[in-house]
């Protein structure tokens, strides 16, 4: 018999608000030392996706819900596309959720919303990474940092932790506002241009440390600061600038789950051409102050959750429901951010495969609402900090990294093919 | 390695300008660009269907024209024929994209054809039936014979080498859609009995060998599929 999951409470608006256009797929990549062997890659996907039947699944259609169901299905690897991000429909890829391709001696993993967030998604190419090396031939001891096919796999990997932390009695409404928007000439063919900015995390951490904040922090500081002088680049400027910032749960609640388990917290303010960076950074520092404590953070998950316990939104049938969420989410819930940083952290992975593996990217999606997107992620002492964009316009990228540079930081910046 | 002076950034690439200000940058260690690159960007071909276009606009100029020509000339000849034509292209239509064109399974799309095929034959039976809009031959013999037809072929699809749960919620559908002639009959909409009677025990059949033979699957692809 099938195993068959419900998608998790997070996963369940994505399905109904993906269009081509906005494909709720975010990309992380590995850069190796050597080049990439595709026949070896593809089989130890083949390998890790058994380990990780969250994500060795498809999506099903049902007369309520959308349901992911197990999928025997052979995973495929593909050789990387310029056209990063794009949507992963249903009936293509052998039904998968996610997108594995390589190019010289990059893997990319990009995968559907629906599925896992930043950190599970993490998890599972660690593993595909740790077991292609061993396929290479290399001699790799685990460590425990990799979901290794020994570990067995528990239950708790595949819960809706959402659902786990739901406590009725926390009960509050507070509404984010609507948020000031982007403009510009988009990309054709939906390309997506990629700005990556390589600093230390040592020199970035010595810099926000002189004004006490975190490393987020202080960069979603900057990130607003350099969005204070760029007026053509925005329109309803009445409105606050302000930035998503995914928290990853699992370090506030305590769970195993590979499938999504972060929600984001809301930074930001109205911008004036005199904004000081230190008053900005007291506000961004006030705001994660503030909405990083347990209580919090568990009421957006009640909150969430309960619209998903609502009798009535239930027994809907899903074409009926899918209209609402479309019409709802592009009338309100697309407009309450300009942009998302997304900040994954410190990748940990076995001192045996160091030697091999250079850097991580994270590269956020992008859409139509919100056209720049930020990922940072963090692998020994070297932060990639990446710019998605699906506008032509890189002021904002500019003005970003000008401004590390004037603190002292010295930025590598990378990128895709701009002038397309 | 490569730096813009204006931005105080350095450029690991093999442009001439900096991508963030268009100054030009200068080499400053003499290393070259380090991969590995992105792959370039090549114009994606736009996809335009002539002849599915083409079929599109005489379709509904086709509509367009019949049920003016119906309109302008309903006082002499009576009759609404134009639905045929309507239908008739919407059908075609279905044809087109879901039999024909579609990656959905095949127990699906029999389902879907018995469903329009049905709707079909109602209109052209109501426009050109004796009585003007009465029932007659589609529902005494040819949905009964439709709705048969459909549901073995789904039958014996199972009974061969494919045998996946999903197809028992389209068999499951078939065999209650085969079941409305019968209802019809009990309701004297239906005067012949013997073809809503064959259609209906043969649905009685294959819904009792669903439950003798499948009781689990059926009921694990019912709650998957209608879990709320």
């Amino acid at each position: 018999m099938n195993n068959w999951y419900k998608l998790d409470n997070a996963a369940k608006i994505f399905p109904s608000v993906t269009s081509d256009k906005r494909t709720n797929v975010f990309r992380l990549s590995v850069v190796l030392t050597e080049e990439v062997e595709p026949k070896l890659l593809e089989e130890a996907l083949n390998i890790t996706i058994i380990r990780f039947p969250p994500m060795k699944v498809k999506m099903k259609r049902g007369l309520f819900w959308y349901y992911l169901e197990e999928n025997f299905a052979k995973a495929k690897v593909y050789p990387e596309s310029p056209h990063i991000c794009q949507r992963l429909k249903r009936k293509e890829n052998n039904g998968y959720l996610f997108k594995v391709s390589y190019h010289s001696t990059r893997i990319n993993l990009e995968v559907f919303h629906s599925l896992t967030d930043g950190s599970g998604a993490l998890e599972f190419l660690k593993a595909v990474v740790y077991n292609y090396l061993i396929l290479t031939g290399k001699k790799i001891d685990s460590e425990n940092l990799v979901l290794t096919s020994d570990i067995e796999n528990v239950y708790e990997e595949y819960q809706d932790s959402f659902v786990k932390n739901y406590k009725p009695s926390l009960k509050n409404n507070k509404r984010d506002p609507k948020a000031m928007q982007f403009r510009g000439s988009f990309y054709d063919d939906l390309y997506l241009s990629i700005v990556t900015g390589e600093v230390s995390v040592k020199a970035l951490k010595e810099v926000a440390h002189k004004f006490s904040a975190t490393i987020t922090e202080f960069l979603t500081a900057c990130l607003i600061c350099s969005a204070k002088d760029l007026n053509h680049l925005f329109r309803s400027k009445d409105k606050p600038l302000q930035i998503f910032i995914p928290v990853n749960l699992r370090k506030y609640f305590p769970s195993r789950t590979l499938r999504n388990f972060s929600l984001f917290i809301s930074a930001g303010m109205k911008l004036q051409e005199d904004l000081e960076f230190e008053a900005v950074l007291e506000v961004v520092k006030a705001v994660f102050q503030s909405e990083l404590q347990k209580e919090k953070l568990q009421e957006r998950i009640v909150a969430n959750v309960m619209i998903e316990k609502n009798f009535f939104l239930r027994i809907v049938p899903l074409v009926i429901k899918e209209l609402v969420l479309k019409i709802g989410y592009s009338a309100w819930g697309d407009k309450l951010n300009t942009m998302t940083f997304s900040n994954i952290g410190v990748v940990k992975i076995p001192k045996g495969m160091e030697p091999y593996v250079r850097k991580f990217i994270f590269t956020n999606g992008a859409s139509k609402t919100s056209p720049i997107n930020i990922g940072g992620i963090s692998y020994r002492d070297r932060m990639q900090i990446t710019f998605v964009g699906a506008i032509r316009e890189r002021d904002l990228q500019r003005e970003f990294f000008r401004m590390l540079a004037n603190f002292g930081i010295e930025v590598i910046v990378e990128t895709n093919e701009l002038e397309v | 390695m490569k730096k813009c002076v204006k931005c105080n950034v350095l450029h690991n690439t093999t442009r001439k300008s900096c991508p963030l200000c268009f100054e030009i940058l200068q080499d400053v260690d003499g290393q070259n660009y380090q991969g590995p690159e992105y792959p370039k960007p090549t114009p994606i071909p736009e996809k335009y269907n002539v002849l599915l276009r083409i079929v599109a606009f005489l379709s509904i100029i086709a509509i367009f024209t019949s049920v003016l020509i119906n309109i302008l000339t309903y006082k002499n000849t009576r009759t609404v024929w134009s639905i045929i034509v309507v239908l008739g292209v919407l059908y075609f239509w279905v044809l087109l994209r879901s039999t024909f064109k579609a990656k959905s399974n095949v127990p699906m799309r029999l389902v879907i054809q018995m469903v329009t095929l049905s709707i079909h034959v109602i209109g052209i039976d109501l426009v050109t039936g004796v009585s003007r809009w009465s029932l007659s031959w589609s529902i005494n013999y040819v949905i009964p014979f439709l709705s048969m037809a459909s549901l073995l072929a789904i039958i014996s699809m199972f009974l061969g080498k494919v045998r996946s749960s999903e197809y028992l919620l389209y068999l499951l559908a078939a065999a209650i859609l085969g079941l409305i002639p019968f209802v019809l009959w009990l309701f004297d909409l239906v005067i012949v009995l013997w073809p809503s009677l064959a259609a209906a025990s043969l649905s009685f059949a294959t819904i009792v060998g669903m439950i003798v033979f499948a009781d689990k699957e059926t009921k694990e692809e019912l709650k998957k599929r209608f879990h709320i």
